[in-house]
């Protein structure tokens, strides 16, 4: 553990030496301590934390010299497992003296003005919901602070009874929205928001379900990493490619290619795609597994964690594209209700596709922030969903894809070779034998334009969606693949996946709390509803929180934030469809954390709010207007 | 564009494609940072790349989309076509299947973008000679039989890099000049294929009076 050792003399340099020991300290990196005496003369290293610590450092030094320490905790030293079994374990707060301003720890539980989490409250009773609304409030907008200081240890087990048991989910999750958790609680907490127990386990359960839950990882990536088919292979391939290029600036990735951090990534991405046949791989999953990664500290847990977030975040990657389509139709709605004249500058600059925000929806916006900062930003995006523990146990495996041998992951590589053959010398010819829809369908961005007025033909919007792709797509296969597109989106599984055996993987399969009907999201908000129909939408007409943006609403907040914050800068300068595009691609993990966060919990408490008016008026007045 | 000051008198879109892992954002980054950076993020979606150069005496922005490689993204990236002057095809030539499937690619760049775009053709990671599995030869046919330009590349030793995306916006100036790049179309919109309204954003406003030719 030790890594060095210093001698020195030196106040300045001391002094900077505590300095920065807070700054790490902080990220939980290293530690000084000082080597002292205790009161039996044993030579003792007592942690260096403040410029008090150094005093008495330089009073109680051991020799004719200070000597410090500085502690690295490397990965293979973190990796024992740990839980809170019981609320008396830590019984006694260490209180942090690194951080001034951490209210007293022994604060009583928190209380909220609500107690229910933001969801069920919506979907439950008004007076709930009225008090869910109370944080309104605070004037929190445009402020760059945390609204309230992460969950602390001794606040989490506050949330826990005697054996441990998870007693408010919602209101953890309602604290957690508000400020985050502790990094250092983060390997424990995240487990909960991740769904990843089933309900109602004790703490002692709960290691023994992880422990249960990560031999059965470590037999699945044996069996399944063993394979040597051509799929297998070509997984291996793509997997590789991407985590040898996934956070690489970060410490944790930031080691050669064969280090035992990168494998383990690559062991987690590869394991779930050959598992999980019918979404494989897909670029993009590993943003997703890198945190929980780092987080974990541990393949086996991580990949656990994977699996129950890629539960909820599947649809995002499924060949359909039907996640990613409503998502966009979604925020299009959110900014014609919130910003019309904004949305209808970017009308003008045809840019209303929204296309910039692509990362931003697949990602759920994780390379948006900065790395810890993303980290903050998804613990309270996921904290702002209803808890959805697993009935019984997670599943590590689609034992169901697997059985009907539904891989996709073949398609683009057969496919591909196939639709090679024959076109080698003509490119004039290769018209004729167009790609199938093997990729994220997306909205054409005239299409929404021309179709606009069919508003008695909402069931079709998919299709009339893609019909107007023949205006920009010449090719007259592909118009015709266009007409067809509906069929095919119910049709095309047949060959490749579940549709035919009751899996229905269109419908986001799983996870109920992202869609809790188990039913798609309403068909009825076409994107081909016309703008002048839009404009003067209201929030209250917006779709229902457990629909909106998929199921993930907040998230939609996050991206409208990013886009208001952006409006000035891009309307003064005339910025058109390009511009815009880049203006984004240059704030990639640059965005303000606090700031977005504060600002999208502002205008999702007045969704919310509005939501709320709408089922109270739902007896007798029309919708209003926002 | 906002109006104002420019130090430049055209824009061109670019626009890079290729299969996932081919070096597509590690090409635009060694064209734009002159630096190779072997762990660059893969892209989703597309990224972008702005650098200046000077043709003809003439300074031009070009404005590069970098698009993410994955089959199942083609969908999404086939929006970002739109307007494209240049179309940067790669293929890396250690890996025989990327070059399999420059017809997939080569059909959504024609469709996608004006018949006047010009389309290179990248053979990248020329650096790893002994790993090689595409001839040139053969991607030289390919090439020819399609009308595309040519170069074997190396996002790693910077080979070639700078030399295909200049000869890419040297040609794109040549149809302006001789007049089969119709300005005036791309910018009202009314181009036979729909799929450039903007075109390659050209505006004749701030000539630059450069003297010289970088070629």
């Amino acid at each position: 553990m030790v890594k060095k050792e210093q001698s020195e003399n030196s106040t300045s340099m001391s002094d900077k030496l505590v300095k920065s020991g807070r700054t790490f300290q902080k990220h939980g990196d290293f530690t000084i301590s000082y080597l002292s005496h205790d009161s039996e003369g044993q030579e003792v290293w007592l942690s260096l934390l403040s410029d008090w610590d150094l005093d008495a450092a330089f009073i109680s030094s051991s020799h004719p010299y200070l000597r410090l320490r500085v502690d690295a905790r490397p990965f293979e030293d973190a990796l024992d497992d740990w839980d809170i079994i019981s609320s008396k374990d830590t019984p006694e707060p260490v209180p942090h003296p690194v951080v001034p301003n951490v209210p007293n720890n022994r604060q009583k539980p928190p209380t909220q003005p609500f107690r229910r989490s933001l969801f069920s409250s919506v979907q439950t009773t008004l007076t709930k919901m009225t008090q869910v609304l109370s944080f309104n409030d605070t004037k929190e907008e445009e402020d760059e602070k945390p609204m309230k200081p992460a969950l602390s240890d001794t606040e989490f087990h506050s949330f826990l009874d005697e054996s441990g048991r998870l007693i408010r989910p919602e209101d953890l999750r309602l604290r957690i929205y508000h400020g985050g958790v502790d990094p250092a609680l983060r390997k424990v907490v995240w487990r909960h928001l991740l769904n990843v127990y089933p309900a109602g386990m004790g703490g002692k359960e709960r290691m023994d379900y992880m422990k249960r839950k990560a031999n059965e990882y470590l037999k699945l990536k044996a069996k399944f990493l063993a394979q040597d088919t051509e799929e297998a292979q070509f997984v291996k391939n793509m997997v590789k490619k991407d985590v040898l290029r996934t956070d690489r600036t970060l410490d944790f990735f930031a080691v050669p290619d064969e280090h035992p951090n990168i494998t383990a990534l690559s062991n987690i991405l590869t394991t779930f795609a050959l598992t999980h046949p019918d979404v494989s791989y897909c670029q993009g999953m590993s943003d997703f597994a890198s945190p929980l990664l780092v987080t974990m500290r541990d393949e086996a847990q991580a990949y656990v964690c994977f699996c129950a977030l890629m539960n909820r975040i599947k649809p995002n990657f499924m060949l359909d594209g039907e996640a990613m389509t409503h998502k966009f139709q979604h925020l299009t709605e959110l900014m014609h209700c919130v910003a019309p004249e904004f949305t209808e500058y970017l009308y003008k600059q045809q840019a209303e596709d929204l296309f910039f925000c692509y990362r931003w929806m697949l990602l759920e916006l994780k390379r948006e922030f900065a790395y810890y900062d993303a980290l903050r930003m998804l613990e309270v995006m996921w904290s702002s969903l209803p808890p959805s523990p697993p009935q019984k146990d997670l599943e590590l495996i689609d034992n169901v894809a697997l059985m009907a041998n539904l891989s996709i992951a073949r398609y683009p590589y057969n496919e591909a070779d196939r639709r090679q053959k024959g076109r080698r010398s003509s490119s004039s010819s290769n018209q004729s034998n167009s790609p199938k829809s093997r990729e994220h369908r997306m909205p054409n961005r005239r299409g929404r334009r021309r179709a606009s007025s069919n508003s008695d033909k909402e069931d079709g919007n998919h299709n009339s969606m893609v019909d107007g792709r023949g205006s920009r797509m010449p090719s007259k296969d592909m118009e015709s693949k266009s007409t067809n597109r509906t069929t095919q989106q119910i049709t095309h599984g047949s060959s490749s996946s579940a549709h035919s055996n009751g899996k229905s993987s269109l419908v986001p399969n799983g996870p109920k709390a992202a869609i809790p009907n188990g039913e798609l999201p309403s068909p009825a908000r076409s994107p081909m509803v016309f703008k002048k129909q839009l404009n003067g939408l209201s929030m209250s007409s917006l779709p229902p929180p457990d629909k909106f943006g998929y199921g993930n609403p907040f998230m939609l907040f996050l991206c409208l934030t990013i886009l208001l914050q952006h409006q000035d800068i891009i309307m003064r300068e005339q910025m058109d469809y390009n511009d815009i595009a880049m203006h984004f691609d240059k704030h990639v993990r640059k965005h303000n954390v606090n700031k977005v966060l504060n600002k999208a919990r502002t205008l999702f408490a007045e969704y919310l709010k509005a939501q709320l008016q709408k089922s109270a008026s739902s007896n007798g007045s029309g919708p209003n207007q926002c | 564009m906002a109006a104002g000051p420019y130090n430049y008198s055209y824009i061109f879109k670019y626009i890079i494609i290729g299969d996932m892992g081919v070096g597509k954002s590690c090409l635009l980054h060694q064209f734009t940072e002159k630096k190779f950076m072997a762990d660059c993020p893969h892209t989703i979606g597309v990224e972008f790349g702005t650098r200046i150069i000077e043709v003809s005496g003439q300074k031009i922005k070009l404005q590069i989309w970098d698009t993410a490689g994955q089959e199942r993204f083609r969908a999404v990236t086939r929006s970002y076509y739109r307007g494209a002057a240049g179309a940067l095809m790669v293929y890396d030539i250690t890996r025989r299947s990327t070059y399999n499937h420059l017809s997939s690619w080569l059909t959504d760049a024609r469709n996608l973008t004006n018949p006047n775009t010009v389309i290179f053709l990248i053979g990248n990671k020329c650096d790893l000679e002994a790993q090689r599995d595409v001839t040139y030869e053969e991607a030289k046919q390919f090439a020819d039989e399609n009308g595309l330009l040519f170069l074997e590349a190396s996002a790693k030793t910077g080979e070639n890099v700078e030399e295909a995306f200049l000869d890419t916006a040297r040609k794109i100036y040549q149809n302006i000049q001789d007049g089969s790049l119709d300005l005036n179309a791309a910018e009202s919109g009314v181009q036979h294929k729909p799929s450039s309204p903007r075109g390659t954003q050209l505006s004749n406003d701030q000539p630059a009076n450069k003297e010289g030719c970088a070629c």
